[in-house]
């Protein structure tokens, strides 16, 4: 577990504010392993949490939101759930067809722009694909998927 | 489950019957596929004094025991309205009945088909948690707030952790704590599903836990202490529990839920509030357990709550041991009486006097 610095934290909500538009990131972030960002809230200060992470094996912190890629940061099914009041950019309407077959864990034929791409059906927030042009890859973890 | 699965396909022609690669007895393999469980005479004599010997209610508790509970859910209000999800799941045809007073605590009516309530898409995108109503109680009992520094000490798979963070609204901060690695996977899997952002994780054992946190200072303002247990309670839906249960086995749970409960006790702030629950009936698991605190901690007190199903008093004999009379605060909730499963839940609070920790009690 890795607490970033308010400079780092800055560089990741200015990258999430040019792919999705969110302006806001009111959490403590922090880093595991090489890619994973999470959002924690709870209420324990830095200092408290560096002493719990002294004397306790800690498996886990908040939330795992995004993954911080070379290309990008793609959110998660949840951490797209926790930010749907902020995001205004790369959002893809998808017909009733597309969104049952993306919670199916399937990749989408849909064209557009080389991006990370948040998938919408009517006000329901499900998941981010990164588009390749031609298809949207599904993301959603196998466990999480319709069967 | 893993057992049954793994008999099923290994050398099954041969009648060999094996189970992490050791062979199993024949004896053991009929116990094992079973599905249906006679209890045991001391077991129903147990219950029947539970129940004051009332030829009905005894006869009422154990034909539910062969019955399946009723469905519910419990809306994760972090993600959705309980109003919202309600107009969801009835735009399926799903009928729901919503429990008094607590909105977000839904019953399905209707029948669905097996699984039907786990793959719905409301329940993969996270907007409600498959969750018992008895269950549920604890929380409803503690009534943990924004403010409040929580810790759940055997948590897993965490249906009481994330509706502690919905009721604390991600504020606050909970520990959540667990032994075993897969059912810290079970309940990170759950928390993530549920949008929980206010907790920690920690993986030890109890006792540890409680040494590790006072090392550091540590104090909470709630606590809950939802012990391993004999699981009477959820006889409906582990029926196997009839066949692993006697009265040795509560005796060693008992003495360990009492030191669980001590140790953990003494990382309550003074004013703070602590949970102890079951889903068991045994008074060795629950009462005496009680008792075992107060009589060790002079600074303790039962506090009284109510619940929103029907439950009875605790209880203040048993056998040889007589309890103190404020024990009759705590609630039993069997099974017959909601269409549920079974609990006990008891409110402790420790005394705001002098600020000092109790006692370590049991050694």
């Amino acid at each position: 577990m890795k607490i970033l610095l308010s400079s780092q934290k800055k560089k990741i909500l200015k990258q999430l504010n040019e792919q999705f538009g969110i302006t806001t990131l009111p959490y403590l972030v922090l880093r595991f392993g090489k890619e994973k960002l999470r959002a924690y809230s709870g209420s324990f200060s830095i200092e408290e949490l560096n002493k719990l992470d002294s004397e306790l094996r800690i498996e886990n912190m908040g939330l795992y939101f995004a993954k911080q890629q070379v290309d990008g940061i793609r959110l998660t099914l949840d951490g797209v759930q926790l930010f749907k009041e902020q995001i205004t950019k790369n959002i893809l309407n998808l017909n009733q067809k597309q969104a049952d077959d993306w919670l199916k864990g399937q990749d989408l034929s849909i064209e557009s722009d080389r991006a990370f791409k948040i998938l919408k059906y009517n006000n329901e927030f499900l998941g981010c694909g990164k588009s390749t042009g031609e298809r949207i890859t599904n993301s959603i973890a196998k466990e999480r998927r319709i069967k | 489950m893993l057992i049954h699965q793994t008999l099923t396909t290994d050398f099954k022609f041969l009648n060999i019957f094996t189970y992490n690669n050791k062979i199993l007895k024949p004896t053991i393999i009929k116990n094992i596929m079973r599905t249906n469980y006679e209890p045991k005479p001391a077991f129903v004599e147990r219950i029947s004094k539970l129940l004051d010997n009332d030829k009905e209610d005894i006869k009422k508790f154990f034909e539910t025991a062969k019955t399946k509970p009723r469905k519910s859910i419990r809306v994760n209000t972090l993600k959705i309205t309980p109003e919202e999800l309600k107009q969801k799941l009835e735009a399926k045809g799903w009928k729901l009945e919503q429990i008094k007073d607590h909105p977000e605590i839904m019953i399905i009516k209707s029948n669905l088909l097996p699984g039907e309530i786990g793959k719905a898409k409301e329940h993969l995108l996270g907007y409600y948690y498959v969750q018992e109503i008895t269950s549920m109680m604890p929380m409803v009992a503690l009534q943990p707030t924004n403010q409040d520094i929580l810790l759940d000490c055997c948590a897993a798979p965490g249906s009481k952790t994330t509706q502690a963070a919905a009721l604390m609204n991600n504020k606050g901060a909970i520990l959540a704590n667990d032994l075993n690695i897969g059912r810290i996977r079970i309940l990170s899997a759950n928390l993530e599903r549920q949008d929980v952002t206010n907790t920690i994780i920690t993986r030890h054992d109890a006792i540890a836990l409680a040494a590790k946190l006072r090392k550091l200072g540590l104090q909470f303002d709630k606590v809950l202490v939802d012990a391993p247990c004999s699981g009477e309670g959820n006889l409906r839906v582990s029926p196997r529990t009839l066949l692993e249960w006697s009265e040795g086995l509560l005796k060693s749970l008992s003495k360990k839920q009492k030191r669980i409960a001590s140790e953990i006790l003494t990382l309550l702030k003074p004013g703070g509030e602590m949970i102890y629950s079951t889903c068991t009936h045994a008074p060795e698991e629950n009462e005496e357990v009680v008792q075992h605190l107060l009589d060790n901690n002079p600074d303790l007190e039962i506090q009284e709550f109510s619940l929103p199903i029907k439950s009875r008093p605790g209880i203040t004999k048993w056998k040889d041991k007589t309890f103190h009379q404020s024990l009759t605060k705590c609630h039993r909730i069997y099974h017959h009486d909601n269409d549920m499963e079974g609990f006990f839940i008891c409110k402790l609070k420790r005394r705001d006097t002098e600020g000092k920790l109790g006692s370590l009690a049991t050694k």
